[in-house]
């Protein structure tokens, strides 16, 4: 198992997704980086990522959206969220009784996204 | 539904206490009636007698056939001084038993109807009765008047005593239902105005919340760009200045994440990311946001223990805590000590330091938004409250010195998200 990872990362905040495609690129992992969910299912499709790291909240559509029509897609695919803002219990409880692999909050610690890339990444 | 709760309860009370009046007053009342009807009986007695003396002058004066009517008539007025004594129904009337204390105004007029039954015997079964022993008859018969007389009259006074009785009791009745209900009214106007100036504090609570909460989410994103900037950068430091100023906005950045997080764990909108963790390595990643003075020694625990837990939750309670020590110790020389220790299926934990809270702030620590302090929100202990609960456990206070003690259940899959 190669410690290079596909990782696909979704967030309409720009800022945040260069930071954190650049800082996924220097740890060593080939990185796709998306403003918006519609086009991150699409570009599932074609990138097949290791790991995804999905925003929640994002127009048009959701993390939660994207995050179901990704697994419609693939069973296995390995799907974290990175949140801000405030979680919807039943989304949030409906997405992990469908083996959502884990939730992460802004700001992220560099430790916490080794640990998760090493624990769920395929 | 604690208002709710004890309005019942006082009007339940209430409700209780004005039919006890109203019951009691209808016994006594019933009483009355009931002596009432004694007096109508005894009362009769003064018809029935006449009666006899009028079958008596019949026997005597007129038709000597007449006998057995005198029997008749002494039969019924026998019959109803037994009635007065011993009581039952009457024409519908209820007669309770004589009350013992006139027992022996009933002897008495039992005795003088025994001799005037006698006498009555005698006379009319003579052929020729004296002007003399009819006189006497009729004297007799007058006394068996007065002594029926004299218990009715007896009979009268203890009504009259039961009606001023009553009066008495109908006024202490009315001035304590008056008491009581002004009490009531005092109580019930002292707890709306407690409820709603809680509800007013709360509503505040919600709006200050809510505002709250939008700001530390929106806080969260740009915060992420920063520390993402930061973390790489730090990778590509080449002096001593690069590397301290890095770690400075490092720190500055976990604090304002520290002070984020007080607010969304005080509004518990935050889920739970429950996984093993060692205490021992929460502890050392809460001291990352604080600087140490050197005026105070810091002790923590050799041993640890490996929990199922929100490690990053846990590590913002243990943060709040040292820094509230940090700040209680000010610039005297002084400890926090840590120690954890493990009682069966609990990691219990005390933060023990030489600081000062004052009496009278410690039973308001939890409270939200109590702060004595120039900066923080007054939102962190009472967050660090929910969140040692929401992981099934306890936090408790105690001064002198002052120890925060938790309980943390080592396995808390029920965990409260």
């Amino acid at each position: 198992m190669s410690s290079v990872k596909k990782i696909l990362i979704v967030d309409d905040d720009y800022d945040f997704l260069e930071s954190l495609q650049l800082l996924l690129i220097n740890e060593g992992h080939d990185v796709l980086a998306i403003t918006n969910g519609n086009s991150a299912v699409l570009k599932y499709q074609e990138f097949n990522p290791d790991i995804v790291f999905l925003d929640v909240k994002m127009p048009v559509i959701d993390g939660y959206e994207a995050f179901l029509r990704i697994i419609k897609y693939d069973h296995n695919a390995k799907v974290v969220f990175i949140s801000s803002y405030m979680l919807d219990d039943i989304k949030y409880k409906n997405a992990k009784d469908r083996s959502l692999a884990g939730l992460i909050n802004k700001p992220i610690k560099l430790d916490i996204l080794r640990k998760i890339i090493k624990k769920h990444a395929k | 539904m604690k208002f709710k709760y004890k309005i019942t309860v006082i009007v339940t009370l209430q409700i209780a206490l004005i039919i006890a009046s109203f019951l009691v007053i209808i016994h006594f009342e019933s009483q009355m009636i009931l002596t009432g009807n004694i007096v109508n009986v005894a009362g009769k007695n003064r018809i029935l007698t006449g009666q006899v003396q009028i079958e008596i002058n019949q026997v005597l004066f007129h038709d000597k056939t007449h006998e057995h009517n005198v029997s008749l008539a002494l039969e019924k007025l026998e019959d109803n001084i037994h009635f007065l004594k011993y009581g039952g129904e009457f024409s519908g009337l209820s007669i309770p038993p004589l009350p013992l204390q006139f027992t022996t105004d009933w002897n008495n007029i039992v005795k003088q109807f025994e001799k005037y039954k006698n006498d009555i015997s005698k006379l009319v079964s003579k052929e020729n009765a004296s002007s003399q022993e009819i006189k006497d008859i009729e004297e007799l018969g007058n006394n068996l008047v007065t002594l029926s007389g004299v218990l009715t009259e007896k009979l009268g006074q203890d009504i009259d005593t039961h009606s001023k009785q009553l009066i008495l009791l109908q006024i202490i009745f009315c001035i304590i239902n008056v008491i009581i209900h002004i009490l009531m009214i005092s109580f019930i106007l002292k707890m709306f105005t407690k409820y709603t100036k809680q509800k007013i504090k709360d509503e505040k609570f919600t709006t200050i919340g809510e505002f709250a909460t939008i700001i530390a989410h929106d806080m969260r994103n740009p915060l992420g760009t920063i520390r993402n900037s930061v973390t790489l950068l730090q990778k590509y430091n080449n002096s001593k200045l690069f590397d301290d100023e890095i770690h400075r906005i490092n720190r500055a950045v976990k604090r304002m994440s520290h002070q984020i997080e007080g607010v969304l764990n005080y509004i518990r909108t935050v889920p739970f990311v429950l996984e093993p963790a060692s205490i021992h390595e929460i502890l050392y990643h809460s001291l990352d946001i604080i600087i140490m003075p050197k005026n105070i020694k810091l002790s923590i625990p050799e041993n640890d223990i490996t929990i199922l837990c929100d490690s990053e939750k846990l590590e913002f309670v243990f943060a709040n805590l040292i820094l509230n020590a940090v700040q209680a110790i000010d610039n005297d020389t002084g400890y926090i000590t840590i120690k954890l220790s493990d009682k069966e299926d609990m990691a219990v934990l005390s933060f023990e330091n030489s600081g000062v809270i004052p009496k009278q702030n410690i039973s308001k620590i939890f409270e939200p938004l109590f702060t004595t302090k120039m900066q923080g929100t007054g939102l962190g202990l009472t967050s660090c409250k929910n969140i040692i609960e929401q992981h099934n456990g306890t936090i408790i206070v105690k001064d002198d010195p002052i120890t925060f003690t938790i309980h943390l259940p080592k396995n808390s899959v029920s965990c409260q998200v």
